[in-house]
């Protein structure tokens, strides 16, 4: 296939993809609730709603405040071309495991920095839990990663996500304990669930609804976007992580594991949504210890891999 | 003096000068008219700042050796300098650094004219500059000892230049004693290394050979106190807390690093003792990094805020040089190598972006007066320049791309990494693992602890009266601010070509067996450090986003409060704290800090109309509660018991003079 085609294939997925990932999850959610539901391109829609309307900004906020959506869009549209989390990617070099994980968190200042730029209450309330959360998750997602990595001896992502990867054929319990770690964390990662409820705005519960209550117009087109995007590579990550557990996976076509990759996406979306509808919130001071199956999932991966490497 | 050819007599020639015009400072400084002591001695230690820096530059990278003042002989010794590629690297650092300090002090000492002896001031900046770059330089332990001692009393009469303050006082108190216990710990060392060695030469020293492990555990416990590692690192905060910003600017900046340049110099270019010892000092790097940033995360004042930042980069500084040994001892070169160049970047990337902070920390201060969190707020709009410098140098220090402590924190996770699976034993797989997970939790607290420092400091509503009323300071203390800013950027870009400088240094820690191996090696490390990319493609979408998105020409931007549930104008008590914004974190490690909220609620009817709220949180330091300050109380005893010797009778004392040529005697007879 031509090359040229499959970036513009790649791009245009990513350009429509992040929003349909947000209407499934909630389409679903609704249909699990007995309730009828926006359709799936709804997000979209908004999107180009939030384009055509005006923007207010705080009497208070700096030039912080509005350049940060665009250094968030930046930082995760670098990751999405970098990180291996779609076999839909032309090629797969150049993602450094460190980077995208700074990437990540120059991701997460930006937006603390922004809410706190506005002065709002829940602005402040959001960017404190945003980065006590950051403190738990981190450590999860980089040993997840590093065990992968040091198993195949490189920190290059693409490669080591590479079907033509040897040192990880055939490992199917490192590769489902870091998809499991990677899914748990991406759940925290992007306040989902258990731990930040992301349709309500009370206080007393958001986390990143909270942090972005003040982006509005444009502004906040760049960051729902960004946080959809967020949406599809974090859990495209996991996704990878379970597909290479599969054995047959390694042997099957380009065309296969595209259209698996893509699949895996999809049940991961609907895994979340179905986490929604069936849990509740968890209270704040219990979240610490439903990071700690995360936690636990990578330092299991840490232990295999230190038998492995 | 000794020259081989043009060059390097060039070179000397320039440093020769560069000395000789900070010569000339101090001394406009100690006899100079009060007019001119400002300028002046701010200009001769900017323009010898900048010779230092030409005459490195001249001479790089020959190995040169001279006597000074060759008739002086201390111990059979002559005071002996050398200049090669690792002290060519710490002298720019310095010459960089003092040379901001010079652009920097006289606007900030404007403020301070009633308080500070001017002459005192500039006299004892010099004398430290110029103890410290003749520290980096000297080439035997008596030079080294000499010079060492004279940064350590310089230091110490810059600590409290500001004689008057009560807070001062005791800081000078508490450094003259580290410096003191330091010093001990490093002449016993390098007495015990002499007697091994039978030189005092730091060239002939060799940390690797037999019975060498007790005088290298001296000398760094030595060097460990000055730079601030765990667990020495109590007196830190009270330091940094009274001092002027500039002297904290060269007492963080600068003064650590110098102790960091000994450590690289005495125990991993000369080989490492052992193995227990390599592992030891990565626990301590470890410990440090992680205390020094969760109790940075917790402070509520910007300065001690910076001083508990300065032992977590201490600590990661130390990772890098003990991990660096590890793979010597083991035969890892190119992670030895790796490690080395990550603790020397960060290193120098410290210098920058620490001196950084301290000098906006100084312009808040001009401005409000204040260093605590809880009285700023909302400096944004006021002091722009200075929130663009902060702003740079905090996301340097958290390691964000593409910034230079990006750069350096993804050598030092690259070289952890590489023995992750290089290393054939068991425990450095296990070590690695773990340094890893601590780093990456570091990271996340080093992001919250200055998404705290800018966010509580300059954005919001302000906290206090004097805020409203602040201004941005004058543009000569500006310059120097957005000079090391643009450094901070730009070491982070060229991160690649400024470590292929170092690559000298590097080398001389490979053995030349082991050289050509090296050398055949396919891919390099260091070729994929991805900053260059980062910052472009960045930058670009940035650029991108802003103009074709976000341009404010294109649509209605219109401006209004911040919402407030209805409630209307919110008092800037309602925001949030930087102790509420710590909080949670702080909940999660409450047994390392100690931390206890007392909440006070009274009145008739508490439960629905309380008349009183009191909350207040507690934190207690816990190695200074429980190691050092009974330990200064045993000391205070057990000399009170002895006191009851000093009867003050001549007879007596007399006597003791007596009993002790008597005790001497008969051990020498013995003997």
């Amino acid at each position: 296939m031509n090359i040229w085609f499959q970036w513009v294939c790649f791009s245009l997925f990513l350009l429509v993809m992040p929003s349909l990932a947000v209407g499934l999850i909630r389409k679903t959610k609704a249909r699990l609730q007995n309730r009828r539901g926006a359709p799936i391109y709804q997000p979209l829609i908004d999107l180009c709603k939030f384009f055509f309307k005006g923007e207010t900004v705080s009497y208070l906020s700096s030039w912080i405040f509005r350049s940060s959506s665009c250094v968030q869009l930046a930082c995760i549209l670098l990751i999405a071309y970098l990180a291996p989390w779609s076999s839909l990617k032309p090629f797969c070099t150049g993602g450094d495991l460190f980077l995208i994980i700074y990437l990540f968190a120059l991701i997460r200042l930006v937006t603390v920095l922004a809410a706190l730029d506005t002065g709002s209450v829940f602005g402040g309330f959001g960017a404190s839990r945003e980065v006590t959360l950051a403190v738990i998750v981190e450590p999860a997602i980089i040993l997840c990663f590093v065990s992968l990595a040091a198993v195949s001896h490189t920190s290059d992502l693409g490669q080591v996500f590479s079907f033509s990867n040897q040192a990880l054929h055939y490992d199917s319990p490192l590769w489902l304990t870091c998809g499991t770690g990677m899914f748990l964390a991406s759940i925290v990662e992007l306040s989902r669930m258990p731990v930040d409820d992301p349709t309500t705005h009370l206080e007393l519960t958001m986390v990143h609804e909270a942090m972005v209550l003040e982006n509005s117009g444009r502004n906040l087109l760049l960051v729902e976007y960004g946080h959809s995007l967020k949406i599809i590579v974090l859990l495209g990550l996991a996704g990878q992580c379970y597909l290479h557990s599969l054995p047959s996976m390694w042997t099957s076509s380009a065309a296969v594991q595209i259209i698996a990759s893509i699949l895996c996406l999809l049940l991961l979306l609907f895994a979340i949504a179905l986490i929604e509808a069936t849990n509740v919130k968890l209270r704040w001071t219990k979240i610490p210890e439903f990071v700690a199956y995360s936690l636990v999932m990578s330092i299991v991966s840490v232990f295999i891999a230190i038998w492995r490497a | 003096m000794l020259t081989t050819n043009l060059d390097q007599s060039i070179s000397v020639s320039v440093l020769a000068s560069a000395y000789m015009v900070w010569g000339a400072g101090a001394l406009v400084a100690l006899v100079g008219k009060a007019r001119i002591k400002q300028r002046g001695s701010s200009n001769f230690l900017l323009v010898g700042s900048l010779l230092l820096i030409a005459g490195v530059l001249a001479g790089w990278p020959d190995h040169v050796t001279w006597t000074m003042l060759s008739h002086v002989q201390l111990l059979f010794t002559p005071l002996e300098a050398s200049i090669d590629p690792l002290s060519s690297i710490f002298l720019l650092l310095l010459g960089a650094i003092s040379a901001s300090v010079a652009l920097f002090s006289p606007g900030y000492l404007e403020s301070y004219k009633d308080r500070i002896q001017p002459g005192l001031y500039w006299f004892s900046i010099y004398s430290f500059v110029m103890a410290m770059s003749l520290v980096i330089l000297s080439a035997n332990a008596i030079t080294f000892l000499v010079f060492w001692e004279i940064m350590s009393i310089s230091g110490v009469a810059l600590v409290v230049a500001e004689h008057k303050k009560r807070r001062a006082q005791k800081a000078a108190l508490i450094y003259l004693g580290i410096s003191r216990v330091s010093a001990t710990f490093l002449i016993a060392g390098f007495i015990w290394f002499h007697y091994l060695s039978g030189s005092w030469s730091f060239s002939e020293w060799h940390c690797n050979q037999p019975g060498m492990l007790m005088p290298s555990i001296l000398v760094f416990i030595g060097l460990a106190i000055k730079t601030g590692l765990w667990p020495f690192h109590s007196w830190m905060p009270y330091i940094y807390e009274s001092v002027p910003a500039p002297v904290a600017i060269l007492l963080s900046g600068l003064k650590i690093e110098v102790a960091i340049y000994a450590m690289i110099r005495l125990l991993v270019l000369s080989g490492a003792p052992n193995e227990i010892f390599a592992f030891v000092l990565l626990t301590l790097g470890t410990i440090s990094a992680i205390w020094g940033i969760l109790f940075a995360l917790v402070q509520s004042d910007l300065r001690r805020l910076l001083a508990y930042s300065s032992v977590e980069n201490v600590g990661l500084i130390v990772i890098g040089l003990s991990l660096s040994m590890l793979c010597q001892i083991h035969g890892l070169w190119t992670i030895a190598t790796l490690a080395l160049a990550a603790s020397i970047l960060h290193s120098l990337n410290h210098g920058v972006f620490k001196s950084l902070l301290f000098m906006n920390v100084g312009s808040i201060e001009k401005a409000v007066n204040s260093t605590d969190l809880g009285s700023l707020g909302g400096l944004s709009k006021r002091m722009p320049w200075t929130l663009a410098c902060f702003f740079v140098a905090a996301v340097s220090i958290s390691a964000m791309p593409p910034f230079n402590g990006f750069a350096s924190k993804w050598l030092l996770y690259q070289s952890i990494f590489q023995l992750s699976f290089q290393s054939h034993l068991i425990v450095d797989r296990i070590f690695s693992f773990a340094v890893v997970g601590i780093l990456s939790l570091i990271g996340a607290m080093s992001v919250a602890c200055f998404a705290k420092a800018i966010g509580i400091s300059f954005l919001g509503r302000p906290r206090s009266e004097a805020v409203t009323n602040a201004h941005e300071i004058p543009t000569g203390m500006i310059i120097p601010q957005v000079a090391l800013a643009a450094l901070c950027i730009l070491s982070g870009i060229f991160a690649p070509e400024l470590i292929a400088f170092f690559d000298p240094v590097l080398r001389g820690i490979v053995p030349a067996a082991a050289a050509l191996e090296l050398a055949q090696q396919p891919g390099n490390v260091l070729a994929t450090l991805p900053t260059k990319f980062v910052a472009s493609v960045g930058l670009l979408l940035i650029l991108l986003f802003y103009l074709s998105i976000l341009n404010r020409k294109q649509y209605a931007l219109r401006q209004f409060s911040t919402w407030d549930c209805g409630y209307g104008n919110l008092p800037s008590r309602a925001e949030e704290t930087g102790s509420s914004f710590s909080q949670p974190i702080a909940i999660m490690f409450r047994p390392l800090l100690q931390y206890k909220v007392i909440n006070k609620i009274g009145g008739k009817d508490k439960r629905h109309f309380p008349e009183l709220i009191d909350v207040k949180s507690s934190m207690v330091p816990i190695i200074e509660q429980y190691l050092y300050r009974p330990s200064i109380a045993a000391f205070g005893a057990a000399s009170r018991i002895l006191g009851t010797l000093q009867t003050g009778s001549i007879h007596v004392h007399l006597l003791y003079v007596f009993l002790t040529i008597l005790l001497l005697v008969c051990i020498g007879t013995q003997l």
